[in-house]
């Protein structure tokens, strides 16, 4: 503690922070925060894509599964091996691609299945894919547009040109929506007639 | 800032304050608010961040956990073959490996599980804090136009434990088309002949069952010859085992069934083992029994039709092998068999009969396929087949038209692949490969074969048995 020369003792007023020197503290502090908790938000967001990321490779896969279904099916059946799905998929009839309904018709007790359809796609966005969530044993992606079923947030399209005589590509595409923004996600492969010559 | 004040000495000894300017009440309201808020938006900024991370990482775990699975799943399936969904739990397939090893994936509870030796162990191939909700095979099975394929859905929660805000559902669904197409190019079809040359038999009997024999078939032209007695008395079906013929006599007690074998040369029988009468209700009066090529033993469906057996042809004891899935049966409306074949790869058809009753004109049929071994007896694995003949089940609240078969049943795989069912009014080739599964009458089955000529074993009264 000073002295002065009496020897008394004083103090100095000690000056406090103003107002506006604690609100530049604040704001530095609260600037430092910031990108913590934007990178936070950031992986919940990469979290999410990723999830549907998933989702969407595996509904593509499926797609892809099922034009190989068909053309296995054909080549044992003795049909054209491109039947059922060139067209409607491509082959220069329709640019718009198609869809793959696995649940189409009705489920057949003897079969144990649902026949599956390979639909045209009407316009430049096929249809959204919904959802159906209950009952939980029940739950599927599919087509049907009436309650029970809901909207899902994913779009498929298949879309299959023909290489040669007896080879085709077969592309598969996702879309969807992570927080208003626009995914995409496709994959492609190529088929060919296993029969050919 | 400190509001304290010390105590000082005067050259006089007396002590005085000097006081420090403290905060007005305004200042120091909007310094403790500004430092509530900040500390509230810090804390509430490490909460979320925490729970964030949490989360991220949760969801990132757990989604590459459950890709991981069904990838697994997808991948293994699409390289197996014989695929199968048990009718009453379509959480639970079946195929074979590609090693030849029977795979089973099943939903036990809120995790997904795998066995590699036909059901006999599992082990889980998800996490334990991912809770399945949703495991669903859809199964397409194959024919000899289609190419079996399969749709996967899986659906469930990431959990933490204690912290459900954090939950992360996922839905999944994908489909695989099987890879080996049998038939094309040097693939073996996944159908074919039990018989190994030995022409088609026939087991007849007479009407007043005082003779039973055994007949050539030509299933080229139909024609019965070379008709043999074998034994008196109501006899199950014939079968073959180990290159002898086989069929169980019922009586002349209630409770007595007698095994006997046939010389297929001459018709004689030898009684070969008594059935013992606590077994009583299998191999009963027109119960199956039925060859498994595979493991070389004899079926019997049990009186309630809900239970098979196997015989042992020395001892004639009856085993326990499994007992059907009663939630199929019942779905079906078909709580009994009464007859049933087995293919090559050990595949049993059965035929079923309606709760009704499986009396003559009152068999109402269809066809499922189960895979049995001695190592997993369980019918687990039914591929439900198109209807054979009888109720359209597809219809069967619409009261479709009923066609039955006619009287007593029996069917066996022929070596032209083709599945040969006789009942009293004739015999009809099924394609179990056609998608159709068309049924047609044999053409050259004589259609007086039913005519009454009792005690003439060269023109019996009916079919107890077809073998080859």
């Amino acid at each position: 503690m000073p002295e002065n020369m009496n020897g008394h003792t004083f103090h100095h007023l000690q000056k406090g922070f103003t107002l506006v020197e604690m609100l530049v503290a604040v704001s530095i502090l609260v600037t430092a925060l910031l990108p913590a908790l934007f990178l936070a938000t950031r992986g919940i967001t990469t979290s999410v894509y990723s999830k549907n990321a998933i989702t969407a490779k595996f509904l593509a896969e499926e797609a892809m599964e099922f034009v190989r279904n068909r053309r296995d099916s054909n080549l044992l059946s003795g049909a054209e091996w491109t039947d059922g799905f060139l067209p409607p998929c491509g082959g220069g009839v329709n640019a718009n691609g198609c869809k793959i309904n696995i649940f189409a018709g009705s489920y057949s007790i003897t079969t144990g299945s649902f026949p599956g359809a390979i639909e045209e796609c009407i316009g430049t966005d096929c249809d959204l894919l919904y959802y159906l969530s209950s009952p939980v044993s029940e739950s599927k992606y599919g087509y049907h547009q009436s309650p029970p079923w809901q909207p899902s947030i994913f779009r498929r399209r298949v879309r299959v040109e023909q290489v040669t005589g007896n080879e085709v590509a077969v592309t598969v595409t996702m879309t969807w929506m992570d927080k208003d923004l626009p995914k995409k996600l496709e994959v492609k492969e190529t088929l060919f007639n296993l029969t050919g010559s | 800032m400190s509001m304290e004040a010390s105590p000082s000495t005067t050259t006089r000894g007396l002590a005085r304050r000097v006081y420090a300017r403290g905060l007005t009440l305004v200042e120091m309201l909007v310094a403790v608010g500004v430092f509530s808020a900040v500390i509230v938006i810090s804390v509430g900024a490490a909460v979320v961040a925490n729970d964030s991370f949490r989360k991220t990482q949760l969801q990132g775990t757990a989604i590459a956990n459950v890709g991981v699975a069904l990838e697994t799943m997808a991948r293994s399936i699409r390289a197996g073959s014989e695929y199968a969904r048990d009718l009453g739990t379509p959480s639970r397939f079946s195929f074979l490996s590609e090693e030849g090893e029977r795979i089973v994936y099943r939903r036990n509870g809120e995790q997904v599980e795998m066995s590699s030796d036909n059901g006999v162990s599992f082990r889980p191939i998800t996490a334990p804090n991912l809770k399945i909700k949703n495991l669903t095979f859809w199964l397409t099975a194959g024919s000899a136009t289609a190419q079996p394929r399969v749709t996967i859905v899986l659906g469930g929660v990431a959990q933490l434990p204690g912290k459900s805000q954090l939950d992360s559902t996922f839905d999944l669904q994908t489909t695989v088309s099987q890879r080996t197409i049998a038939g094309l190019g040097s693939g073996s079809p996944s159908w074919g002949a039990v018989c190994d040359g030995s022409p088609m038999l026939l087991h007849t009997y007479t009407e007043d069952n005082s003779m039973n024999s055994l007949c050539n078939l030509d299933v080229a032209t139909g024609e019965v010859s070379s008709c043999r007695s074998t034994f008196p008395g109501a006899a199950s079906e014939i079968v073959r085992s180990g290159g002898s013929l086989y069929a169980v006599r019922f009586g002349p007690g209630p409770a007595q069934s007698d095994l006997y074998r046939i010389d297929e040369a001459t018709g004689v029988s030898t009684n070969v083992a008594t059935v013992p009468e606590e077994y009583d209700g299998f191999c009963y009066y027109y119960h199956t029994v039925a060859v498994d090529p595979s493991i070389d033993r004899v079926y019997c469906s049990a009186g309630a039709g809900s239970e098979v057996r196997w015989l042992n042809f020395a001892t004639g004891i009856l085993t326990y092998a499994h007992g059907f899935d009663m939630y199929s049966l019942q779905y079906y409306n078909l709580p009994r068999f009464i007859a049933s074949a087995y293919d090559v790869s050990g595949l049993a058809y059965y035929l079923g009969c309606s709760s009704s009753g499986c009396n003559y004109g009152d068999i109402r049929l269809q066809t499922f396929r189960y895979k049995t071994t001695p190592e997993d007896p369980l019918p687990r694995w039914a591929i439900p087949l198109p209807l054979i003949r009888g109720v359209d089940f597809d219809e069967i609240f619409a009261n479709a038209d009923v066609s039955n078969f006619s009287g007593e049943v029996s069917m066996t795989f022929g070596r032209d692949g083709f599945l040969y069912i006789a009942d009293q009014a004739g015999i009809y080739r099924v394609d179990v490969e056609g998608i159709s599964y068309d049924i047609s009458d044999f053409q050259g089955y004589p259609s007086d074969y039913v005519s009454y000529t009792p005690h003439d074993p060269t023109s019996p009264d009916g079919i107890s048995g077809i073998s080859c």
